[in-house]
């Protein structure tokens, strides 16, 4: 199942799995920006991520 | 209970001494010998250096149920040791030294503790080249529950997946000819590449759906090598080149493979006196961690204790040791202290107080989930 929330920045669709665990990273498919979840009184909500979500690792 | 100053001031002796050894790929020896030493000396059990030069090593007896995998290795390229203002400036200090001599660390601090299972620590070699280490450790055979791979992601910050990778040579064969009279040749080096062009929007167009929002979920093809010709005036009649490919959960290396070598066939049918051929170099499948695992949730309440707030779970684009593991029953993280950004730069610098923190991290981890199993 799929959750879609509105990203705050240009509007666009951000689809989020329902087994989401707070603290996991999305980004914004259209403009890319970086959204980190946390739960709100048991409902998924976004905000803007404070480091860079995903990097080139290994 | 946490460590005290005492092993704290020791931790940060080690980590010292490791960082002041060089150790690229496959020359991890010198490196090796001094951990299997520390190892011993902190009191732990069946201590090693297997056929490959990785160091193991357990604490607490009874079932093994979880793994710390660490890597000795580190990118070529020396940096002058250094400390400044709280950090240590050195190869390795982020990627991932810091990391695997906090595993060692945090193991060593159990040993008085009554655990209900065995922990190992696993320093590998070659990680940064072709994982020989780890998967010499998988072929041997791995009993556990859990692993957890040191790598840097930050202190606050659990890696809970990794994209696979499809590593493929194309090679291009045409019929040399003078540079005088090009429309007469088949240029072996312009072929390939329209080939790499062509296999690169198939790729897209074939496996491009996003299920959901994050550069994790989607396919992307890179060529990274390529080398062709003899001479300046002769039509090349040879090419090859290496492209990477990363891919996300839902792509499978093995069908990606076949798509390719299918398309590589379909490309010489159609072309006249070019013949291109398609053949995977290494693969494997993007991992994405069980979610609901004990492994997570406790790595997860054991940052929030350590540093009061929940850690950030993030999926990586690349690929790493943990890619290993997709398929098999064993549920894996990777954790480490360090600013993954500096990997492989020449200012690789670790925090020293994060590094401690990350101590105290995989120290409770291991203390809760070996005492819950």
């Amino acid at each position: 199942m799929v959750i879609v929330l509105e990203c705050s920045e240009c509007g666009g669709r951000i689809k989020i799995p329902d087994d989401v665990l707070e603290g996991e990273i999305f980004s914004c498919p259209d403009c890319g920006m970086e959204y980190e979840v946390y739960i709100n009184n048991g409902k998924v909500e976004l905000k803007h991520a404070e480091i860079e979500g995903e990097d080139w690792g290994e | 209970m946490h460590i005290g100053s005492e092993f704290k001031a020791k931790a940060v002796d080690i980590l010292k001494n490791a960082l002041k050894i060089y150790s690229p790929s496959l020359r991890e020896t010198e490196l090796a010998f001094f951990l299997m030493d520390t190892m011993k000396k902190l009191g732990y059990d069946d201590v090693y250096i297997d056929d490959v030069g990785n160091v193991l090593g357990s604490v607490s007896a009874g079932k093994s149920k979880l793994m710390y995998v660490g890597h000795m290795d580190t990118v070529p390229g020396i940096i002058p040791y250094r400390e400044e203002g709280g950090f240590i400036y050195a190869r390795g200090a982020v990627d991932a030294k810091s990391a695997l001599i906090a595993m060692i660390v945090a193991g060593a601090s159990l040993k008085s503790e009554n655990l209900n299972g065995k922990l190992t620590v696993a320093c590998t070699v070659d990680e940064e080249g072709s994982s020989l280490g780890f998967k010499h450790i998988l072929r041997k055979g791995v009993d556990v529950k859990y692993v957890v791979f040191g790598e840097p992601g930050g202190v606050e910050v659990i890696t809970i997946a990794y994209r696979g990778r499809v590593q493929l040579s194309i090679k291009c064969k045409t019929r040399s000819g003078h540079a005088g009279s090009p429309w007469a040749f088949e240029n072996a080096v312009e072929n390939l590449y329209e080939f790499y062009e062509f296999l690169k929007e198939k790729i897209g167009e074939s496996y491009s759906t996003r299920t959901f929002s994050s550069r994790y979920y989607t396919t992307s093809t890179s060529i990274t090598w390529i080398k062709g010709g003899e001479t300046s005036n002769i039509i090349p009649d040879f090419c090859e080149a290496k492209l990477d490919i990363r891919i996300p959960p839902h792509v499978k290396a093995y069908e990606l493979i076949e798509f390719s070598r299918k398309l590589s066939k379909d490309f010489t049918d159609k072309h006249l006196g070019v013949q291109v051929e398609v053949e995977p170099e290494e693969y494997c499948d993007a991992y994405e961690a069980n979610k609901s695992s004990m492994l997570l949730n406790i790595l997860r309440e054991s940052i929030k204790e350590v540093r009061g707030k929940h850690p950030k779970l993030i999926r990586k684009t690349s690929t790493g040791d943990m890619n290993l593991l997709a398929g098999l029953p064993i549920n894996a993280v990777t954790y480490g202290p360090g600013d993954s950004t500096l990997s492989h730069t020449d200012v690789e610098k670790i925090d020293v107080e994060e590094y401690l923190d990350s101590i105290e991290v995989y120290r409770l981890t291991a203390l809760k989930l070996l005492k819950s199993c």
